[in-house]
């Protein structure tokens, strides 16, 4: 047996199967790239103050906010832990807190170095309960109800001013025309697009995704990949919730409300897979530019606010329907 | 096939299936068929098109061209109910019952006889007359499926099919799981049902299986058939040669010639599955095979070694030095490779390359400082694939998309990559054709002889015996004997793995 010309020659797999799986991950960036430029063709075509320039600005402040939450998560999806739905409350909680310690006149590194210090031990904590076998809906929804809570209880209700101008540029300045919170999500998804597919990480949070136990027989520990991603699922909420304080100069305990499920849109749109395991940094980001440019363009045309959600339904809907589509097909043929 | 003479006439025949997937041509020209009261065996390699051909029954798949005759009249088998219609059922290589219903309600699932309301007491008593047809009569239908074994569970799916009235059962590869004794139910049952005179389809690796079981064989090569032959003409060489064709080889390498120190030792080792203390110790050069059924303790011993679950006490030594329990990265970076039987549920990433599958157990290797090293990574999976033969064109595939025989490779060779000095894998070959089995043993045997130790556990004795050089023979938790290959036989093992007292006797 030890001359290989001898061997058997076996099992013949489809070889055009690879390809055409490969050509159907391309396609889901293209399928959410052009779901982009439709909805910009749309806009432009319907809606003239959507192409605007100050419009535009707006829709890549907004996309902004909810992709730097949305790029946390992602991490928690493709690890199999679905989602956070404390991600509001730890952004509008952070956002207090920073206005809070600005208002004490912190200088504005220690408050951020603070704030991140404060989201990272919540993120690992609620990453600890998952490890330990919480359901990660369940285990996020009472932290972010406790989160809420609290946060109600410190303020009062009430707005809390930050009354001090430390923050504003990077609340308010637009570097090369750019909006601050824009260049910020940039950086965030150039980074976890890195950290995703060439660091031992984020290769060990596809792995924990993809298989949990066959993670574990690699000697991948899935637990502390738990801590992990939801520590990072809080910062960046809390990262947003920083760039919205300094925005505003204000925190508030609402700010953030509704934020959860346009960032949960983002991911699905961005034809991560629910069940973990696949997914990029990139199709999150293009997936919060579609529901914020969505979102905006549907407030030009003066939609109501349930009308707006409901599209945002249908989206979401759509969107995991034809990946679901498209992966079933991958699979059984 | 001319002139079949009528009582003899097929209950199902097909006559020039094709399907063809891309640009494969998976099923060319097929014909197919299966008489009542007959058990036909379906054999061929992976990727020969037995599959295929199931899934086209069971109305999963439409053929491109080609037609289905029942009982003479031309029928359409586009879609699962139609399927279901003509009386087929395919008993499911993966399990399908839902383990938190109860015996009776899974056996019902989907029927309205199957109803909460009717109420536990009356959808049991529906339920016996079912289990009593298959072997299952002493079995409380109120007890839920997950307090029962994988060959109860078996047994269940097939009084479900049963239930639903089907005259046409496929069974694929349903003893994959099963010890050889677990087997022996399941084969009672294939009988009971052809001598009722249903028409059975029985798609298996197992050779031997056929010729137990089986009055007539098809094989299929490369997506055609062959007309179907008696049994009772054929032989073992035979039957192999027809599915090989020229490609028949020798299944098992020589056995070794090396035999370095030792490099393993389990001293006093106790664990979950294990009744009684194992001391064993493991040369450099030598593969060693763990004869046992299913819960004798093989499958539970490499566990324990590996460091996927606690042991109870003792410890590990690898070359002199105790492997932290229970600790799988350090037993994988101290050099303890552990491949389990279950690639599915804990071997492979199926949705992912196949190149990062081969990487996964070494990325400490081709990182540094948490970066992976892109021309490092690659170079690992490409080696790996090389010492297994995996083809490099297939690294950039989905893992899910190859056949058993490949995913098997990749689920075994993928622990070459930490360069183990003990390669430990619990049921090497299962669900795996005959030349890729062929071609497994000679990696491992080639890797013994760089100087590897191969530990192996396996309920086929007749892979312990061609594989191993020194056979550990396990019943009921416990260790039976500890042989060289040269001092035993399969009888001596077979007596051993299935009965204690008379393994002391021989003893």
């Amino acid at each position: 047996m030890k001359d290989p010309a001898t061997r058997l020659e076996i099992s013949p797999d489809a070889p055009d199967e690879a390809a055409r799986i490969r050509s159907s991950r391309i396609a889901t960036i293209a399928i959410v790239g052009a779901a982009v430029v439709v909805l910009f063709l749309v806009g432009w075509l319907t809606t003239p103050e959507f192409v605007r320039w100050a419009n535009l600005r707006n829709i890549i402040r907004a996309a902004a906010m909810i992709g730097m939450i949305a790029l946390g998560m992602t991490f928690i999806t493709l690890s199999g832990n679905f989602f956070s739905l404390s991600v509001s409350q730890t952004g509008a909680f952070s956002a207090i807190a920073f206005a809070y310690m600005l208002q004490w006149d912190w200088p504005l590194g220690l408050a951020i170095i603070a704030v991140l210090a404060g989201a990272l031990i919540v993120g690992a904590a609620q990453g600890g309960l998952v490890a330990l076998g919480g359901n990660p809906i369940v285990v996020t929804l009472g932290f972010g109800a406790a989160l809420f809570g609290l946060g109600s209880t410190l303020t009062d209700n009430k707005t809390i001013r930050t009354g001090s101008t430390a923050a504003d540029w990077m609340g308010t300045a637009r570097p090369l025309g750019i909006p601050t919170q824009t260049w910020a999500f940039i950086f965030l998804a150039i980074i976890a697009a890195v950290v995703l597919t060439r660091t031992r990480f984020g290769r060990n949070v596809l792995f924990v995704g993809g298989n949990k136990f066959a993670a574990a027989a690699s000697g991948i520990r899935p637990s502390r990949v738990a801590v992990q991603v939801f520590s990072i699922s809080a910062l960046a909420a809390s990262i947003a919730g920083i760039f919205l304080s300094a925005q505003f100069s204000e925190g508030r305990l609402d700010s953030f409300t509704g934020d959860d499920i346009n960032a949960i849109a983002a991911i699905l749109v961005g034809g991560a897979a629910l069940q973990g395991g696949e997914g990029s940094a990139l199709r999150t980001a293009l997936g919060a530019v579609f529901i914020a440019a969505l979102e905006n363009l549907m407030v030009l045309r003066k939609y109501s606010f349930g009308v707006r959600k409901l599209w945002v339904g249908v989206a979401i809907l759509a969107a995991v329907s034809l990946f679901n589509y498209l992966r079933s097909r991958a699979r059984t043929t | 096939m001319t002139d079949t003479p009528v009582a003899e006439a097929p209950v199902l025949s097909m006559r020039g299936i094709s399907k063809r997937f891309g640009h494969i041509q998976a099923l060319d020209n097929v014909d197919f068929e299966v008489r009542a009261g007959e058990v036909m065996a379906l054999v061929g390699e992976n990727g020969a098109g037995k599959s295929t051909l199931v899934k086209i029954l069971a109305g999963l798949y439409r053929a491109d061209a080609g037609e289905v005759r029942l009982n003479g009249e031309a029928i359409d088998l586009g879609g699962v109910l139609k399927s279901e219609h003509a009386r087929i059922a395919v008993v499911q290589q993966e399990l399908s019952l839902v383990p938190t219903l109860t015996v009776a309600e899974n056996l019902f699932l989907g029927s309205s006889r199957g109803a909460a309301w009717r109420g536990p007491r009356r959808v049991g008593e529906d339920a016996a007359p079912f289990l009593e047809r298959v072997g299952l009569e002493d079995l409380d239908p109120l007890v839920s499926i997950e307090h029962l074994s994988v060959a109860e569970r078996q047994l269940i799916e097939i009084a479900r099919l049963v239930a639903r009235d089907a005259r046409i059962l496929i069974f694929d590869e349903p003893t994959a799981a099963l010890s050889e004794k677990e087997t022996d139910g399941v084969k009672r049952v294939v009988r009971r049902l052809r001598d009722e005179g249903g028409s059975i389809i029985y798609v298996t690796h197992r050779l031997d299986e056929v010729f137990d079981l089986a009055d007539r064989v098809t094989v299929f090569r490369d997506g055609r058939s062959q007309p179907p032959v008696a049994t009772g003409e054929l032989d073992v060489d035979e039957l192999i040669h027809r599915m090989l064709g020229s490609r028949l080889e020798a299944m098992y390498p020589p056995h070794g010639t090396t035999r370095g120190e030792v490099i393993m030792a389990l001293e006093n080792l106790r664990g979950p599955g294990l009744e009684e203390a194992v001391n064993l110790e493991v040369r450099r050069g030598e593969i060693v095979g763990l004869a046992g059924q299913v819960g004798s303790g093989v499958s539970d011993l490499l566990r324990v070694v590996s460091g996927t679950v606690p042991p109870f006490g003792g410890r590990v030594m690898l070359d002199g030095k105790p492997v932290p329990p229970y600790n799988l990265g350090a037993s994988i970076r101290m050099g303890i490779g552990y491949a389990s039987s279950d690639r599915k549920k804990d071997g492979l990433f199926l949705g992912r390359k196949v190149a990062e599958n081969l990487t996964a157990p070494s990325l400490h290797l081709v990182s540094r400082g948490g970066w992976l090293l892109g021309a490092r990574e690659r170079a690992m999976s490409r080696r790996v694939a090389a010492l297994f033969q995996i083809d490099p064109g297939r690294l950039g595939s989905i893992a899910g998309t190859l056949s058993g025989g490949n995913q098997q490779k990749v689920a075994v060779g993928k622990w070459l990559g930490p360069e183990p000095s003990v390669l430990m894998v619990d049921e090497p070959t299962r669900g795996v054709d005959v030349g890729a089995r062929a071609e497994i043993y000679g990696h491992l045997r080639d890797l013994a002889e760089q100087g590897m130790a191969v530990v192996f556990a396996s309920s086929d004795v007749q892979e312990v015996l061609g594989l191993a050089d020194t056979v550990v023979t396990f019943f009921r938790g416990k260790v039976v004997s500890v042989r060289p290959r040269q001092e035993t036989d399969t009888t001596t093992v077979m007596r051993e793995i299935t009965h204690r007292t008379l393994a002391k006797e021989a003893s």
